[in-house]
């Protein structure tokens, strides 16, 4: 009967030219209603018609500057200045993670279109895209992992440091909050579309405990992780 | 003939729902479904003056989601409709008969059909997206049906809700 009803009230007209076990069938498969928030698109359509804004226009010209000028000065990957924003090279054709790390099967078994290799702070970051989709990374001698595509907020543990994801469509920052009430925001390695993910890797401090981790955008939080227990 | 950013609105919060199933064929998830519809209706909000006004607005802007949903997929494969909805349904394990009885229709067929009751696209939206006159999408569709409805058994036990297979 619901069902029904809603055919009638004209929010799935087309099934109403269905035999009725055909379109309860179809029905019976639909998914529970979604966010269906406009003021995103609106925020993406203008980040696709950057030219739109004079400012932003100046933004993107002065942007493409800094790139050329870094090209030039710097072929070497490693920056090593724990910037927010990092040098960014492509380094292999395969998703390289060389001998040594213990993840090497997924170098074998991940087709990749793009290896890059980042630099935040000493660490360095390999970032794949992978053929079919998502992407892998890999923090050079600590976390790693494969995501079709960035949550908001994923994070792993170690007693020492706190690695995770972000997502850069929908997070602009990252607090790591302690048991004593400080906070630290580390700092994020942003790779663009189609990765379109914020990445970080933070030293915990002697003598610190976190409390959580918190994602957010402008203020706004978009995903809490709590610390686990040890 | 531009298409209006209202007129882009209205589309998208009438017809959010008929997107994301539809898509969802592409992405593989209700969830990345969502994050392409938002992505095309962003590009064809940035392309609004680029629409001619020679088909309907939503097959207009169905071509861009699926170009974006594709995008997201591959960037570098070759694509075409009918090969995006290779598993009958977006999560073939809830109704596998379902399922198994769409994959066993046409290429075109099951994408015909498909846009027709998974995506709620009008005669007239489908024959623009697929390049195929209306008498054409009317016939797939029937006999779509009819070979879905075949598949799953007869009439009277489709009625009732039960299978006889």
């Amino acid at each position: 009967m619901t069902h029904l009803r809603l055919i009638r009230g004209g929010s799935r007209p087309n099934l109403a030219e269905l035999e009725p076990g055909l379109r309860d069938r179809i029905l019976a498969l639909d998914e529970p209603a979604g966010r269906e928030d406009w003021a995103d698109v609106l925020g993406r359509s203008r980040s696709l018609r950057p030219w739109a804004s004079p400012l932003r226009l100046f933004a993107l010209l002065a942007a493409a500057a800094a790139i050329v000028v870094g090209a030039g000065v710097s072929s070497g990957l490693r920056s090593g200045d724990g910037s927010s924003v990092l040098a960014v090279s492509r380094v292999a054709p395969e998703f390289d993670l060389g001998s040594e790390a213990a993840v090497g099967g997924i170098a074998s078994s991940t087709p990749v279109t793009l290896s890059m290799q980042l630099t935040a702070g000493s660490h360095a970051l390999y970032v794949s895209k992978k053929k079919g989709g998502g992407f892998c990374y890999e923090w050079a001698d600590e976390a790693h992992g494969c995501l079709l595509r960035a949550a908001p907020l994923g994070v792993a543990w170690s007693n020492d440091r706190v690695v995770g994801t972000v997502s850069a469509r929908q997070v602009s920052s990252v607090e790591v909050r302690f048991t004593d009430g400080t906070m630290v925001e580390p700092s994020i390695s942003w790779v663009a579309r189609p990765i379109s993910t914020g990445f970080f890797s933070y030293a915990i401090p002697p003598g610190k405990t976190v409390a959580f981790v918190i994602a957010t955008d402008h203020g706004l939080s978009r995903g809490r992780v709590p610390w686990y227990s040890v | 003939m531009a298409a209006s950013r209202e007129e882009i609105e209205t589309l998208y919060r009438e017809h959010y729902l008929g997107f994301r199933r539809g898509l969802a064929a592409l992405t593989g998830s209700y969830e990345a479904a969502h994050d392409v519809v938002q992505e095309g209706f962003a590009r064809a909000l940035a392309q609004r003056r680029q629409f001619r006004g020679d088909g309907p607005l939503g097959a207009w802007v169905w071509q861009i989601a699926l170009r974006a949903a594709l995008d997201e997929r591959d960037r570098s494969a070759r694509w075409s409709l009918e090969d995006v909805l290779e598993e009958g349904l977006v999560e073939p394990a809830r109704d596998p008969e379902l399922s198994e009885a769409l994959r066993a229709l046409p290429p075109r067929r099951r994408l015909v059909f498909f846009l027709r009751y998974f995506a709620d696209m009008s005669y007239e939206e489908i024959a623009s997206v697929c390049g195929i006159t209306e008498g054409t999408v009317a016939a797939s569709i029937n006999q779509g049906r009819a070979a879905v409805v075949a598949a799953l058994g007869d009439p009277e036990a489709l009625r009732e809700g039960v299978t006889t297979r």
